[in-house]
């Protein structure tokens, strides 16, 4: 048979013990480990602890109406300590809130009656009683009674009236504070209502009674309690208040947010839409909020819900507006353009509550809401450009809905429309830098640059500290000596030169020189033509480009073919030496301004076939690494893109741990739709080179070789979707 | 921040001299040094409303996104009908909580 197992020893009492079961809310617990830890190690800390500790377990039998556990509690008090006389009062204190005043108020003498009367009266006020009291104070216990009913009728004057009598030395003194603090709060006098609370003795029934209404109305006091006592605060003021409005709106909130659903949402609504109907301001706030929500969490099914809870909105009667915009957040474009167009059909009818700039410019911007960044295909309603043309008629000053129209317009080479509609815009806004730079170049692409510079040098008084309209400036002043000089007028072209001196040698201090010298050719002045093209022979890596410039301005200033064969001859000397990354890539930048600026000549597309052949031959100048990334950058930005990629490959294969190579010739196959594992591969080496490189210019490519991963497509999606299916059995 | 138009005390009909004007009334009413969260609502209503442009995105996109679920809670708190509870209630209502 087996042995029966001897019961575990109790644990041994000890001041944590105590202390965690105080901690864990089980004070009657704490009572008693106290109780234990005091017999078994009586000492003055651990006596203190048991009375503090019987006054704690005391008081939650009263006020939770166990009257018998209180009574045995008190008996045993008796025993602790009984000659000490403040452990006489705290314990006559505890049997007055218990209900048993006549047995406290033997235990004391009179300097400690009347705080033994107050605990007395709590009790009484409590139980609603006064049996509990002695005769005397029957009439006070009434008078608060009546007091109380006088105020909840409203009778603010009568609870004051009944007040009166309640004097300093009464026992009921903090009931007329606290009755008074109430009054006030009814009336909305917060702070007259804190200053009485304040009053109040912390130890006494009245104060716990203001406390939710303390809080309400005093910040400071809700930020002096602890935080889970103040939202038990804030839940028993909601629940002596209740009117179940705040309450149904938290749970309106807790459905609130991207991904969730709206009918939790009107369901709160529902329950709370009959008290909601008497406020009707909040009503409103709340239908605007909910509108709100119906745009990011909503389907289009919520508008009939929503329309019967709060009706129909002021400004979207139909609700087509937020139909558009929840089509908008679903990606359904055509539904949204189809929305759109009826609520800028309402908002023609020029609807009540409307200034009529605000409707102009609000119809505006839908047209071009729904005229930008959408192909013509496969939309219904008007063209893009009628959409766009739309909104400049209803706003014709305002430039955003301008420049889409120009810059659509100009796509389709409409140039004539695109410039009356930057020279519309100027009307209204003369002073706008941007609309005056726009207008210029375009009269500088139909080669009208008299008027180009005319426009850029108003641009740059409006703007003086914008760069790209001081280039373009001077680019402009470049291009009208070209045309004095071609017209056979020097001396006009040497005054140009001077007239803008500053800005030619802040913005294009090289092309300039190219300029004054093809002017020394043209008139025949050697010695200033000389100086000039030592000067500019004297700039690095200005080589080609220099010669390049030269040959082509000799033609457009229509120099005679004899004079000018020679710069054709040296351009053509130093195309056959050995050419460096950075002049080819200054040659090509060359090029291109011609080309930006509208500028054509003779052979000047077999020219840059030539010109991009010379990659091929750079290696030869042995340059550092650095120089050929900036050349592949060039050619990339250029859309060379089969040159790039070749490009790329040769000097991936001359310094194979070069991430830059790898990155530029992933963008290429990426352009050219390469196969997308291939990509893959080359860019994740090239993130992985570009990891270990110590340059930081390689390190910082890291990004944009992330984000040309991201945008390729998963390499095992087509696995997954294929299991996602599950094996055929 | 609560409905522009209200902050600033200007009818939808205000253009944008008249709300500038009154935006600087109320800045020198209400400086900064001296009332920063009351300044800080007038300056967001103003950057609201205080061009055309301005005073038609709010009208199209943004009217009403002001009136969070957060704020509405706040308000229906301040403006919730003061009940006067009886000693029961209150009585019976300090002793459920401690239930």
């Amino acid at each position: 048979m087996a042995r029966k197992k001897a019961p575990p020893a109790p644990p041994r009492p000890s001041a944590d013990r105590v202390q965690a079961l105080f901690a864990a809310g089980d004070v009657h617990g704490a009572y008693l480990a106290a109780r234990l830890l005091n017999a078994d190690q009586p000492t003055a800390d651990h006596l203190k602890l048991l009375k503090t500790l019987a006054i704690g377990a005391a008081t939650m039998l009263e006020s939770t109406g166990k009257q018998f556990e209180f009574n045995r509690l008190m008996a045993e008090a008796d025993q602790i300590d009984p000659q000490d006389p403040a452990w006489i009062v705290e314990r006559a204190c505890l049997l007055a809130r218990g209900g048993r005043l006549a047995d406290a108020l033997m235990r004391v003498d009179e300097s400690n009656r009347s705080r033994i009367l107050g605990y007395g009266v709590d009790r009484a006020l409590k139980s609603r009683s006064k049996e509990f009291l002695p005769d005397e104070l029957h009439d006070g216990f009434d008078a608060i009674v009546a007091a109380f009913k006088h105020y909840e009728s409203g009778d603010d004057a009568a609870a004051k009236a009944t007040l009166e009598p309640i004097g300093l030395r009464s026992p009921f003194l903090e009931w007329k504070v606290l009755l008074r603090g109430l009054i006030a709060f009814a009336n909305g006098e917060d702070a007259r209502a804190a200053e009485n609370f304040a009053r109040l003795d912390r130890g006494r029934v009245p104060y716990r009674l203001c406390s939710p209404y303390y809080a309400t109305a005093d910040a400071g006091y809700r930020a002096s309690v602890p935080p889970p006592i103040a939202a038990e605060l804030e839940e028993r003021f909601h629940r002596l208040n209740s009117g179940g409005i705040v309450p149904g709106l938290r749970e309106v909130a807790k459905h609130l947010g991207r991904n969730r659903e709206m009918p939790p949402v009107f369901r709160a609504v529902e329950g709370m839409l009959h008290a909601l109907r008497n406020r009707p301001g909040l009503l409103k706030r709340l239908g605007r909020c909910l509108y709100h929500a119906i745009i990011y969490q909503g389907q289009p099914e919520d508008l009939v819900r929503y329309r019967q809870q709060f009706g129909a909105h002021p400004d979207d009667p139909s609700f087509f507006r937020l139909q558009a915009r929840i089509a908008e957040e679903l990606g359904e474009e055509g539904l949204a353009i189809r929305n759109w167009l009826r609520y800028e059909e309402w908002l023609a009818t020029k609807p009540a509550g409307w200034p009529e700039s605000i409707l102009n410019r609000v119809r505006a911007m839908i047209w071009l809401r729904i005229g930008s960044d959408l192909d013509d295909e496969n939309r219904p309603g008007p063209s893009c450009l009628d959409c766009l043309r739309r909104a400049v008629q209803l706003a014709p000053d305002w430039e955003p809905a301008s420049r889409e129209l120009y810059v659509e317009l100009v796509d389709r080479k409409l140039h004539e429309e695109a410039e009356a509609v930057v020279r519309a815009l100027l009307v209204h806004q003369p002073d706008r830098p941007e609309p005056l730079q726009r207008l210029a170049a375009m009269v500088a692409r139909q080669n009208r640059p008299d008027e180009a510079l005319e426009l850029y040098l108003r641009a740059r008084t409006l703007d003086p500290l914008n760069e790209s309209i001081g280039t373009r400036a001077a680019c402009t002043v470049l291009a009208v000596a070209r045309t004095v000089i071609a017209g056979k007028k020097p001396a006009a072209a040497q005054t140009l030169f001077d007239e803008h001196a500053e800005l030619l040698k802040q913005f294009t201090p090289n092309d300039s020189t190219v300029m004054r010298a093809v002017l020394a050719k043209k008139l025949g002045d050697q010695p200033q033509l000389e100086t000039l093209l030592n000067e500019l022979h004297a700039k690095p890596f200005r080589r080609l480009s220099l010669h390049f410039s030269l040959a082509v301005e000799s033609t457009l200033v229509k120099i005679k073919p004899a004079d000018r064969k020679d710069a054709e001859q040296s351009l053509a000397a130093a195309l056959e030496e050995t050419p460096h990354p950075i002049e080819v890539l200054l040659l090509l930048l060359a090029y291109d301004m011609y080309d930006e600026y509208g500028i054509t000549y003779r052979g000047q597309k077999s020219q840059i076939k030539k010109f991009l052949a010379l990659c091929s031959r750079v290696h030869e100048a042995k340059a550092p690494e650095e120089d050929y990334e900036v050349l592949g950058d060039t050619l990339r930005f250029r859309d060379e893109l089969k040159l790039t990629k070749k490009y790329a490959l040769e000097y991936l294969r001359r310094f194979p741990r070069n991430p830059k190579f790898g990155l530029l010739l992933a963008e290429a196959l990426f352009d050219l739709m390469e196969p997308p594992h291939r990509i893959r591969g080359i860019l994740v080496v090239a993130r992985d080179h570009a990891e270990r490189s110590k340059e930081k210019r390689h390190s910082a490519l890291i990004p944009r070789i992330d984000e040309l991963l991201q945008q390729l497509p998963d390499p095992f999606e087509s696995l997954r979707s294929f299991f996602r299916g599950g094996f055929p059995r | 921040m609560t409905d522009p138009y209200e902050t600033l005390g200007v009818t939808v009909e205000a253009d944008d001299v008249a709300i500038r004007q009154r935006y600087l009334e109320l800045a020198r009413e209400f400086p900064p040094e001296q009332h920063p969260a009351r300044f800080a609502a007038i300056r967001a209503a103003y950057e609201a409303i205080k061009t055309l442009e301005a005073r038609a995105t709010y009208r199209l996109l943004d009217s009403g996104r002001e009136d969070t679920i957060e704020s509405i809670i706040d308000d229906a708190m301040i403006q919730m009908p003061r009940r006067r509870a009886g000693l029961n209630t209150l009585i019976a209502t300090m002793y459920t909580s401690q239930k």
